[in-house]
């Protein structure tokens, strides 16, 4: 028997293989969740192009992927709809009674999806944890410092005291580490359990996550709006882009997010999907260091921000899918200036100011930029080309993303470049994130940057709630940028995405946050 | 003859040579990952921070205190089971790396299994009969194995069984056809070096007096081959499949990438974009730790394939 087995070691070596293989492939096929069918509405499938967050604790991310997702799974005290206007969420109504104290009246008869009940006891403990230890170790808190206390005037009354005016308070309210979460389940399971098994008040309640590859949601059938139309809706994690359109041409997928410009005219020879651009936040710019020659020159900037045709840019590079800027926000961005034109395509200017400033043709400019991003690496070289034909010879670096934006750009001292690819997201649609940032002085990303004017008008538009007000100061704040030209704005980007023929009802979201409520699907 | 002792202590010496590279890793990859730049900001980038909420969790992660404490909380940590919390998720990263080592094992050794299933007669067959067309193919296959990138590899697999022939799906995880895709564009690049190595060994072997003896004794050419040969040809290619096991696992993390399998390549990729430190530390602390196991495992595969090797 000892020499048989000795003869075939071989063989039993290879089935002893084939059987682990089999053990492990039998091992990760989990076990299925309730059939869809079995719960009227259908099933949806989405592909996520960002990776797995990991962590569906409000307090513990800022993902896209995370929003898209859990913005389904719960609610904040405000609701900003698929067109961006706020509503009333989880509180219906408020009123500030001071620039620092603002109360707010919340909704009866809501449960978290394990039956918990909604009250002003949940929201201040959702806004203690933020701001408590915990949340001070996660990437929300930033948003909310400005929040000193939350206190339960009655049992669905609470009010906000900050510690100084936040006129984007509100915004904010709709954001991610605003969203209500369950004291007792918290206290009763912990938050590392909540980060995975996440509880809310939201359409749907998630049922199964396999960690890197998929999230499951199940309608929750005692949502206050009532109960969505769908059953059940998953997202699968498919960071490359390639393979995401592969799943959504072959029905793998129903609806897909960051379709890639230069895929969108596959999608639309498609009878069968459907591509649905909409404008979003986001916005790109060229950075300038005005710390070194010859950027430190307004004549120079200036020459520069004329020589480009961003136009033909957007139109051959983009296919369209991007508008024109004046400023580093987008036209849905609070303290855009309508009025304000963009700077025009002028090479025999451009050229007349580079001559006035002394600069000699032929001499070098750095334009830095992220050597993974490819769409941006296009525009790049077509910025290099329009430099080059009024006699500025662009040197393109490329760099790895976080070392760009968080050692380089923020050195100052020409290391990320003369010129830089600068993006920017611009989720609050509120120039005040964007100006406090990037345009008072000794700020992470603005190293060299400071005028005086332009820090008091920010401070203005700070320090009031007046709505009107504070849109004169940005409209100030917006001409001095423009004509200082302190930074060179691209466009705004259009957002890209897909879906399905059998999808109805979807509305692709501006800021990236899928509301899939009123979504349905042809069975 | 191997004692039994023999064995046991030259398996004791390995342990505590492992043990001491593993902690220069530990070391290394330590110092090398905040060399990188500041986590802090890289996990605020999306929220648009301020430079004092930058300060803030810096100082909350402990990331402002001196390199030698962080190290030393670190290695406390680990010899506890503790690999510490991941900056991006705040979930415990050996629960992270726990749940997602299965995916990466099973990608792997599918991978080797399509490797040897196409190198192995492809290498037999091209030894037995040189300088033929057989041979020939056989050599182009392997150089292409070698030249083409896995990631443009996984994609054209792609194109082809998902999008034009809807045979097989392009992503996902946990059925066997969500397998088929990434192993064997695994396994088309390993068969590639694999087949070359056991057609060089094969013809090696060939060549010695104790094949030329089986032959003139009678024997059946298949079981001259398979008995004989291949046993002894098979040592510089166990060598050769333990020894990249590391670069196995590089190559890895394209494929979960382009085929969205969720294996610890994957999240080693986005730990690194992320500046994740206690997540990169840990994934690399263990798959050092695999690595080392993995090669003492070959060497004492040596022992069953050839007795004759003497443990020093």
């Amino acid at each position: 028997m000892v020499q048989v087995l000795a003869r075939h070691k071989g063989i039993l070596a290879l089935g002893a293989i084939l059987a682990l293989s089999a053990g492990l492939v039998g091992g990760v096929v989990h076990p299925a969740t309730a059939s869809a069918k079995a719960l009227s509405g259908g099933s949806l499938v989405i592909g996520e192009a960002d990776a797995d967050p990991g962590n569906f604790d409000p307090i513990a991310t800022f993902t896209l992927a995370w929003g898209e997702i859990a913005s389904n799974i719960f609610d904040g005290l405000v609701f900003r709809t698929p067109t961006l206007k706020i509503q009333p969420g989880l509180a219906t109504s408020w009123k500030w009674l001071n620039t620092t104290h603002l109360v707010m009246q919340l909704r009866h008869n809501v449960l978290f999806q394990d039956g918990e009940p909604f009250n002003a006891n949940a929201v201040v403990f959702t806004f203690d944890r933020l701001t408590g230890p915990l949340g001070q170790k996660g990437p929300e808190y930033a948003n909310y410092n400005a929040i000193q206390k939350v206190q339960a005037l009655g049992t669905y009354e609470v009010e906000f005291t900050l510690s100084h005016p936040d006129p984007t308070l509100i915004t904010k309210l709709a954001g991610y580490g605003a969203m209500i979460v369950p004291p007792k389940y918290i206290e009763k399971y912990g938050s590392t359990y909540f980060g995975t098994h996440p509880i809310g008040t939201g359409p749907f309640k998630m049922v199964k996550y396999v960690k890197g590859s998929e999230v499951v949601l199940q309608r929750f059938d005692k949502y206050w709006r009532g109960p969505a139309k769908l059953a059940q809706v998953t997202f699968e994690f498919v960071t490359e882009d390639s393979t995401r359109l592969a799943d959504l041409q072959t029905g793998a997928i129903d609806i897909m997010q960051a379709v890639p410009v230069a895929q969108a005219s596959v999608v639309k020879s498609d009878p069968s999907l459907h591509l649905m651009p909409v404008s979003s936040p986001t916005v790109y710019e060229l950075g300038t260091d005005m710390s070194v020659a010859p950027t430190n020159n307004p004549k120079v900037r200036l020459a520069i921000a004329e020589a480009i045709n961003m136009s033909a840019i957007i139109k051959t590079v983009l296919h369209g899918y991007a508008q024109r800027i004046s400023t580093f926000q987008g036209p849905l961005s609070f303290g855009n200036d309508p009025n304000l034109k963009p700077y025009p395509y002028d090479p025999t200017q451009s050229k007349a100011l580079l001559q006035q400033a002394g600069v000699k043709p032929g001499t070098t400019v750095t334009l830095g930029y992220v050597g993974s991003d490819s769409t941006f690496e296009q525009v790049a070289q077509a910025v290099a080309g329009y430099l080059q034909q009024v006699g500025l010879q662009a040197n393109l670096q490329p760099y790895d993303e976080n070392t760009f934006f968080n050692n380089l750009i923020p050195a100052g001292q020409g290391k990320a470049g003369d010129l830089w690819e600068f993006g920017w997201g611009g989720w609050t649609l509120d120039f005040d994130n964007t100006a406090v940032l990037l345009y008072t002085p000794k700020q992470f990303w603005n190293p060299t940057y400071s005028n005086p004017e332009v820090t008091s008008l920010i401070d203005a538009e700070r320090s009031t709630l007046d709505t009107q007000t504070r849109l004169q100061d940005f409209y100030k704040l917006d001409t001095i940028l423009h004509n200082q030209v302190v930074g060179i704005p691209l466009y705004d980007v259009t957002n890209l995405w897909a879906t399905d023929s059998r999808v109805h009802g979807f509305v692709a979201p501006p800021d990236d946050r899928v509301w899939l409520w009123p979504v349905s699907v042809s069975q | 003859m191997i004692w039994p002792l023999d064995l046991a202590w030259y398996v004791v010496r390995r342990l505590v040579n492992a043990a001491a590279v593993i902690l220069l890793v530990s070391v290394v990859v330590f110092v090398a990952i905040r060399l990188t730049g500041d986590p802090a900001a890289s996990m605020l980038q999306g929220v648009e921070p301020t430079r004092q909420a930058i300060d803030q969790l810096r100082h909350a992660l402990g990331l402002d205190q001196p390199l030698w404490r962080q190290y030393e909380l670190f290695l406390a940590g680990a010899l506890h089971g503790n690999l510490g919390t991941s900056y991006d998720t705040g979930q415990p990263v050996a629960s992270l790396i726990g749940s997602r080592l299965g995916a990466t094992a099973l990608l792997a050794v599918a991978g080797l299994v399509v490797g040897a299933l196409i190198a192995f007669p492809v290498g037999i067959i091209a030894a037995l009969r040189p300088n033929s067309l057989v041979d020939l193919g056989a050599r182009m296959f392997a150089l292409a194995g070698i030249s083409f990138p896995n990631f443009w590899l996984g994609i054209m697999l792609i194109t082809i069984f998902s999008v034009a022939l809807r045979w097989l799906p392009a992503s996902g995880y946990g059925t066997w056809q969500s397998l088929v895709l990434p192993a064997l564009t695994l396994g088309l690049i390993l068969s590639g070096i694999q087949s070359r190595l056991v057609r060089s060994s094969m013809l090696e072997v060939l060549r010695h007096d104790y094949v030329r003896t089986a032959r003139a004794k009678g024997l059946k050419e298949r079981s001259v081959i398979m008995r004989h040969a291949l046993r002894n040809a098979l040592i510089p290619v166990v060598t050769y499949m333990g020894s990249t096991f590391g670069a196995l696992l590089g190559g890895i993390v394209f494929v979960e990438v382009v085929f969205s399998w969720p294996g610890i390549g994957s999240l080693a990729y986005q730990a690194v974009e992320q500046r994740d430190f206690p997540l990169v530390q840990g994934i690399v602390v263990v798959t050092a730790s695999l690595l080392v196991l993995m090669n003492l495992l070959v060497d004492l595969l040596y022992l069953l394939l050839d007795p004759q090797i003497h443990l020093e």
